[in-house]
């Protein structure tokens, strides 16, 4: 069994999908990558819990704050740590994110080094 | 089966059936049908090149990016390698592309990284001979690259690409320039911006919002000058960048008698030295100048206005009364039992029925909130 982490990153920007992917599986996390709000969706309904979720706001077909209610409403998946990323000048969306029940959220452009900050906070080092 | 001698019959029947009838109406037709089966092979085989192009673009950039997405990754995590493989000119666009895409995603020190891997492989060179010869889509990368590096150099080449027609490439050449040198962007920029009514308020603001502080001086400076006409514009862009103005400026705005200007000046009058001003504008004929007071007022009011903002909830215009509600509501020493209490005290029906929606409005995305 395993004993690393695991991450589900839901995020349509393939550069940047590429760049956290990067970045988490370099600290020693196990990732997961859906890349629009369908296939979240159905992660979500079909996969056990990650123990972190890292979900983009702006989505293709459902958006991310209807997927955290998802999350919060899925058995098994209620106290999963969702970090959501919102874009800059949004701040309507970072209260909506966090009133959906985010627990957490990280504004683009973001700095990886914040990033992985506030990663740690929810997740415990991998072994 | 086998053929008789005359075994050409068939070939001769053949020729027969394709020549071109002899009724000139028949040949025109026949023509007609010929020129289009012509050009429908030409366009299919336009389209299978641009396919076969199409593709081999892709490849080409899958192949770039298989290549380099690894070194920008370790550069965006600060392990850069110390050693880079050779940019050729066909990854060029995508490698230039792609770190356009992850500068304008990413901030602080993988920003910098990013801009220190770019300089690493001298593509400002590259990127500056795009700019002057490059097909569009590579100008447009250019100046988005050298506007992110700061380059100097660019400047008079961004400068003349401002003036293109092609909005895009204008407005990105904008761009670059208020990040390469924002002093200077503005005392350039502004002036264009206040004169060009065909540029949308929203790429003007896009575009000057990272020189707000100066182009406040430089808007100072302007105003003064400008011709009645233009000096609208001119305050909906110190609004839309939430610059201050000097404020004998705004009053002498809001003292004339052209309707938008006062209004403009309305729009962000902030300190409480407009008060009286702004009050005598309550009672306007224009009720656009009405609207904009009422909400004036509910930024810089007392609790003296209280009662003049209320006078307008029986206001004529359901404009007037919505806004004069809402600045009621947003006055900040103002709690739920005072508001209702000035609910309860309204006679006028219009008056009581369109403070009560804006409370519960007001209510219903404090509860959402």
């Amino acid at each position: 069994m395993s004993v690393q982490p695991s991450v589900l990153v839901v995020e349509d920007d393939v550069h940047i999908a590429h760049v956290l992917t990067f970045m988490l599986e370099r600290q020693g996390y196990r990732v997961t990558h859906v890349v629009d709000g369908r296939a979240a969706v159905q992660h979500v309904v079909a996969e056990p819990a990650p123990d972190l979720v890292l979900l983009d706001v702006m989505l293709p077909y459902v958006d991310g704050f209807e997927i955290v209610g998802l999350i919060r409403a899925q058995a098994g998946w209620e106290s999963v740590p969702v970090i959501m990323l919102t874009a800059k000048n949004t701040e309507r969306d970072t209260v909506r994110a966090l009133d959906a029940g985010a627990s957490d959220f990280i504004i683009k452009p973001f700095q990886p080094q914040e990033l992985l900050a506030r990663l740690r906070r929810f997740l415990k080092p991998a072994a | 089966m086998t053929l008789a001698p005359g075994s050409l019959v068939p070939a001769n029947a053949a020729a027969a059936a394709l020549a071109a009838p002899a009724d000139p109406v028949l040949a025109a037709a026949y023509w007609t049908g010929v020129g289009a089966l012509v050009l429908t092979l030409l366009l299919g085989a336009q389209i299978i090149r641009l396919r076969i192009a199409l593709r081999a673009r892709q490849r080409r950039e899958a192949q770039a990016l298989a290549r380099w997405r690894p070194i920008f990754n370790a550069v965006i995590v600060g392990e850069p390698p110390a050693t880079l493989p050779a940019l050729t000119k066909a990854e060029r666009p995508h490698v230039i592309k792609l770190w356009v895409h992850l500068q304008a995603s990413l901030r602080g020190e993988a920003s910098d990284a990013l801009k220190a891997l770019a300089r690493r492989l001298d593509v400002e060179r590259d990127a500056r001979v795009m700019l002057v010869r490059g097909p569009r889509t590579e100008r447009l990368l250019a100046t988005l690259l050298l506007g992110h590096l700061g380059d100097r150099d660019s400047w008079d080449t961004l400068r003349a690409l401002a003036g293109s027609p092609d909005v895009t490439l204008s407005l990105s050449a904008l761009w670059a320039l208020v990040r390469i040198d924002p002093h200077a962007a503005a005392a350039y920029l502004t002036p264009l911006f206040v004169e060009r009514d065909d540029w949308a308020m929203s790429h003007v603001v896009g575009i000057l919002k990272e020189a707000s502080a100066p182009v406040a001086g430089v808007l100072a400076a302007l105003l003064p000058t400008l011709a009645p006409e233009r000096v609208p514009r001119a305050l909906r862009i110190a609004e839309a960048l939430r610059i201050d103005l000097p404020a004998d400026m705004l009053a002498a705005a809001m003292a004339g008698d052209d309707v938008a200007l006062v209004t403009a000046a309305l729009r962000i009058v902030a300190t409480p030295d407009a008060r009286d001003q702004v009050r005598g504008l309550l009672a306007h004929p224009d009720w656009q100048v009405r609207v904009l007071a009422a909400k004036a007022l509910g930024r810089i009011g007392d609790a003296s206005d209280v009662g003049r903002l209320a006078d307008l909830l029986g206001d004529r215009e359901w404009w007037v009364r919505y806004r004069a509600a809402q600045a009621i509501v947003e006055l900040p020493w103002l709690g739920p039992a005072d508001l209702d209490a000035l609910h309860a005290s309204l006679s006028d029906r219009f008056a009581a029925d369109i403070f009560a929606q804006v409370i519960a409005e007001t209510r219903s995305l404090e509860r959402i909130a």
